[in-house]
């Protein structure tokens, strides 16, 4: 209190003049009361959502298997009936098990840890995939954003040059900027070799200024009139495109500067380069890279499409995690594999397996995670979760933890709904050293 | 007739008493935005809770009174309306006064100032209405005077002077409700808990200026929870109440000048550590105490903030949503030498059957349907006391905080969707069982079984944390110029303690010319974690890496650096990762790192270290792990 009126006695004649007129006209009549309610109300302000906890991460690369990753035949070996022709190999990490379809992995074991009790709510595709990325369920009047998003609202981005947040190969349900800003919507490349598209001024530089001017010659009337968010937000982005065309940062994106034996090594499919795309991208600041491969959904002959796509998960994510450790990256680049749900450990009429929200398995890697730990446990059929079971929102938040975001800060949406990052899951302490 | 000028004005008189409270708003602003930080919560007592609608009813029935007036011209009302206007400006200033008094000891001490300043701009509306209108009146009278009422209502036409008169009070009076209207409800108070007139009278004690008397007025609120050992490390107190006179000295007179009925405190000496503040509570020091033997698997989290804040005598927040702290595993503590460990001792001693005679039967005959061995709705069982204790993958009963106990929260939570019972099935419990669960767990939720809880949560950190809090300490927080100037030139900058002053920089991604390191030598102390990733320096660059001894983690990687760069490294013997991938570094070089005792991972992929060099520093420090990358 003292402080606060000895600051009232070097207020500035403009500032004494500022506040007189505004406090006259009425018009700042408690709307620092109303802020302040707001903010009290939940108990927490942006202020006090600082540095509550050490974040141990700063990066995120989130490996997606899009259309439902068998569990049973990948990250939760079982034996028996439900097993099918897939037998279980010892790792790295005493007493862990995995399928032998991920013998790469298996040799990593020590630096990631398998969380086998996950349990959804959403058993179809579009529902399970948005719920898995934005922590929320899908309903008609809101879109939610993904981590990425959530990342750079709260963080902003590492490198400016660069997107804060980069998919490759996939689609854009959920996980987007969803109610907040568009910039901070992930930059999509539909493949990790093509890098990013009309990125080259394809005329000289002069040219190309002079259109741009012109550009912002017929803009600049349209901008002042509309001198809103959203029309702010386009300008912002042709700035970051801008930006990142006369960045050096741009090759990152470019896959030939890396070996041929690097590039090998990773796997000579969409994934494989995607993932190594991602170290690149990781390497240069990007916050948060999602890499996904697609194609899980084996309704029908289960066993010969889960070996083909797990060869190639498997590759790629050794290789990542190797490539990742010895650039030290590991230590603050937190590896995540995920899914929407897991698959019947019924083996059903055409060798398929179907959706299985009820008990499904994930990785996390890096970023302060403990490596050689399984959080979570499935019955002997992987049926049902007998122990530590994590629900979609806990999942996500203890990637938010390690990452040191504010899990109880909340963020309003345009209509002023209460919003946080993973919905009040609680992060699986049991995995930070 | 003709209008006359009174002699003060109202109207300039309002509008002077608002200039003078304008400048402090600004500065309560800044207190709000800080109070904010603090998560902060106005604590007030049952008082000036029930006070602080007066000055709005009364306003409100004056109003109405006025419409009641004007409807079929009762003037008889008209000394009515002025009764209340007066008991409305007498009621705005003692709410305005209280506000201040109470600023000092609630927790939103800004945001009980900032009110206290409106109360003030109310009064003087209040007031302004007050006058205007009995001017108004008296000319109106004596316009009718001449005239006297021989034929029942006589229409005298008004003049221009009254007109205004009518005007204006008008406009004082609907800005009056307007503001108290707006503000109270906006005001996030909680009702009748904490603090009361007692921690109010302390402060006006304070106030007179008896800062050295060891008087202990009783804290009204039982605080059983806060130990009464008095801490040597106790951080500052909040800060005492200004005494009128700097306040008047001040350059700019505070609002409080306005306010006639404020007590003129004599000067105190707000900045020495008042050796007795009762109405503030002790905080405890960053104690690391051990974990309790009883748990240690289901430690309650506390988040780091908070213990180094000051602990609320009476901490449950009922408004606060049910998301219950990050739950932590328990983290064997190093003890650090420089922390006193905290005694705790529960006030109220409560038998030790307390369990087994009162909660228990509770909670069989509400709670257990659900959360027993039928049923285990949120993975919760409280049918034994193995399964309460075991919580719902967070404990739900933390000894002697409930505000980290959801048994308890959830209880008393407005939240009719976390309400348990839920309301269809009973909830919310009887007042008095809520009392006695809340009297329970204060008092160490003891299960009658012999484990003896400690009574506070061990303070919840991370790896190294305890020991980086400690440190933290240790260091003075960052010089906010040097650290905007980074930011403003690129560098990303993570705060890596609760108080702020451990940091991480990342310089990669610094535009604002060349990266040169003794811009950071300032700070030096307070870089916890530096990333100097891809920025071209070269050897000689890295000399002021020499002077930050707190450094832990170190990024050189991408670099031209050599053997002769790290030199500098050699005396950072916090360091625990030092990452070298892709520079020049040989054998030799590393071979100078076999002091850093705590060095746990060394990367050298794609440098000239060799594989023997790498088992020279491996054999030369135990424990680390030198990546070669093969």
């Amino acid at each position: 209190m003292n402080d606060l009126l000895h600051k009232a006695d070097d207020l500035s004649r403009r500032h004494f003049l500022a506040q007189a007129t505004k406090s006259l006209l009425g018009v700042t009549v408690f709307t620092p009361l109303l802020a302040q309610a707001a903010a009290t109300s939940q108990g927490k302000s942006a202020a006090a959502a600082g540095p509550l906890r050490k974040p141990t991460a700063r990066n995120v690369i989130y490996l997606y298997m899009s259309g439902g990753m068998t569990h049973v035949d990948t990250l939760d070996p079982k034996t028996g009936e439900v097993a099918g022709p897939v037998k279980s190999i010892s790792t790295a990490a005493d007493g862990i098990f995995l399928s032998e379809y991920m013998p790469g992995l298996a040799k990593k074991m020590d630096v990631a840890s398998l969380v086998r009790g996950i349990s959804t709510t959403q058993g179809a595709h579009e529902q399970g995939n948005y719920y898995m990325h934005t922590s929320y369920t899908m309903r008609g009047t809101i879109t939610h954003p993904g981590l990425g998003a959530w990342i750079q609202k709260h963080e902003g981005r590492t490198n400016r040059t660069l997107p804060g947040s980069v998919r490759i190969g996939g689609g854009a349900n959920g996980g987007g900027s969803g109610f907040m800003e568009s910039k901070y919507a992930p930059l999509v490349l539909g493949s990790a070799t093509e890098g990013v598209k009309n990125s080259r001024m394809g005329v000289s530089e002069k040219e190309f200024n002079d259109r741009l001017m012109l550009a912002q010659q017929f803009d600049e009337a349209f901008h002042q009139k509309y001198n809103q968010k959203n029309v702010r937000a386009y300008k912002d982005m042709y700035d970051d495109a801008l930006r990142l065309m006369k960045s050096e940062d741009l090759k990152a994106f470019d896959l030939s500067q890396e070996s041929a034996a690097v590039r090998e090594a990773y796997g000579n499919n969409g994934f494989g380069q995607g993932c190594l795309l991602a170290r690149r991208l990781v390497e240069h600041d990007v916050r948060f890279v999602e890499v996904t491969l697609g194609g899980w959904d084996t309704h029908s002959n289960n066993f010969t499409s889960v070996e083909r796509l797990a060869g190639s998960l498997d590759q790629a994510l050794s290789t990542l995690l190797t490539d990742l450790e010895r650039r030290g990256l590991l230590e603050e680049t937190v590896v995540c594999l995920a899914t929407e749900f897991g698959r019947t450990p019924l083996i059903n009429d055409d060798d398929g397996r179907d959706h299985f929200p009820q008990a499904f398995s994930g990785l996390l890697a890096g970023g302060g995670i403990k490596g050689g730990m399984v959080h979570g446990k499935t019955c002997e059929r992987a049926e049902n979760v007998v122990e530590g079971k994590v629900s979609v929102p806990d999942f996500n938040a203890t990637i938010a933890y390690a990452l040191g975001l504010p899990l109880d800060q909340i963020v309003y949406s345009a209509s002023k709904r209460p919003f946080t990052v993973a919905d009040k899951g609680q992060p699986i302490m049991s995995l930070f050293a | 007739m003709t209008f006359r000028w009174p002699r003060f004005y109202p109207p300039v008189v309002s509008v002077a008493a608002v200039l003078m409270a304008s400048p402090c708003l600004s500065a309560a602003e800044s207190a709000v935005a800080a109070a904010a930080a603090e998560g902060a919560e106005v604590v007030t007592g049952h008082l000036f809770n029930s006070l602080l609608y007066l000055p709005t009813g009364l306003v409100l029935g004056a109003i109405l009174l006025e419409f009641f007036a004007q409807w079929k011209k009762n003037r008889e009302v008209e000394p009515g309306i002025l009764f209340l206007l007066f008991g409305a400006a007498g009621a705005s200033v003692s709410v305005a006064v209280l506000a201040y008094l109470f600023s000092p000891v609630g927790r939103a001490s800004g945001q009980l100032s900032l009110f206290a300043m409106w109360m003030t701009v109310v009064a003087a509306a209040i007031s302004a209405a007050f006058y205007l209108k009995r001017q108004a009146r008296s000319q109106r009278l004596f316009s009718l005077n001449p005239a006297p009422q021989l034929a029942g209502r006589v229409v005298v036409p008004r003049t221009s002077g009254q007109r205004g008169l009518i005007i204006g009070y008008r406009i004082a009076l609907v800005l009056a409700f307007l503001i108290t209207l707006v503000g109270i409800s906006e005001m996030p108070l909680s009702q009748a808990r904490g603090p009361s007139l007692a921690q109010a009278t302390q402060s006006l004690v304070q106030a007179w200026g008896q800062p050295e008397s060891p008087v202990r007025p009783a804290v009204t609120a039982p605080s059983p929870a806060v130990t009464e050992a008095p801490s040597p490390a106790a951080p500052v107190t909040p800060a005492a109440p200004p005494s009128l006179a700097s306040l008047l000295g001040a350059e700019t007179p505070s609002p409080l000048a306005a306010v006639p009925a404020t007590p003129a405190p004599a000067p105190s000496t707000p900045s020495a550590p008042a050796p007795s503040t009762p109405s503030t509570p002790v905080a405890a020091p960053p104690a690391p105490v051990s974990p309790a033997p009883s748990a240690p698997a289901t430690t309650p989290p506390e988040s780091e903030s908070m213990v180094s804040a000051t602990t609320p005598p009476e901490p449950p927040e009922p408004a606060k949503p049910a998301v219950p702290s990050v739950p932590a595993p328990a983290v064997p503590v190093k003890p650090a030498a420089a922390a006193t460990p905290v005694v705790k001792t529960a006030a109220a001693k409560l038998p030790s059957n307390f369990f087994a005679t009162k909660i228990k039967p509770m909670i069989d005959s509400k709670c257990v349907d659900c959360h027993g061995s039928t049923k285990q709705k949120g993975d919760l069982r409280l049918d034994s006391v193995a399964a309460i204790k075991k919580g719902a993958g967070h404990p739900v009963v933390v000894a002697g905080d409930l505000e980290l106990s959801s048994f308890y929260q959830r209880l008393i939570t407005p939240d009719q969707e976390d309400l348990m019972p839920p309301p269809d099935k009973g909830g919310p419990l009887a007042p008095n069982v809520i009392a006695m669960v809340k009297a329970w767990i204060e008092a160490g939720a003891d299960f009658g079984d012999g484990v003896v809880a400690t009574g506070q949560p061990p303070a919840v950190v991370r790896p190294g944390g305890v020991l980086e809090e400690e440190k933290s300490k240790a260091v003075p927080p960052p010089p906010a110029a040097i650290v905007d100037q980074l930011v403003q030139g690129g560098a990303v900058i993570r705060a890596m303690s609760a108080n702020g002053a451990l940091l991480d920089i990342n310089l990669t991604h610094y535009e604002a010319g060349p990266v040169n390191l003794a811009d950071l030598s300032p700070i030096a102390k307070n870089i916890l974690a530096l990333d100097l990733s891809r920025t071209r320096l070269k050897d000689a660059d890295l000399a002021p890496l020499a002077g930050m001894t707190n450094l832990v983690r170190l990024e050189l990687k991408r670099n031209t650096i050599t053997d002769a760069g790290l030199v500098h490294v050699q005396g950072l013997v916090e360091l625990e990762t030092l990452n070298l991938f892709d520079t020049q570094v040989t054998d030799a070089g590393l071979a100078q790192l076999a002091g850093l005792k705590r060095l746990q991972k060394v990367f050298v992929f794609n440098t000239k270290v060799t594989a023997g060099g790498a088992a020279a520093l491996q054999k030369a420090i135990p424990g680390v792990v030198v990546n070669l990358g093969e």
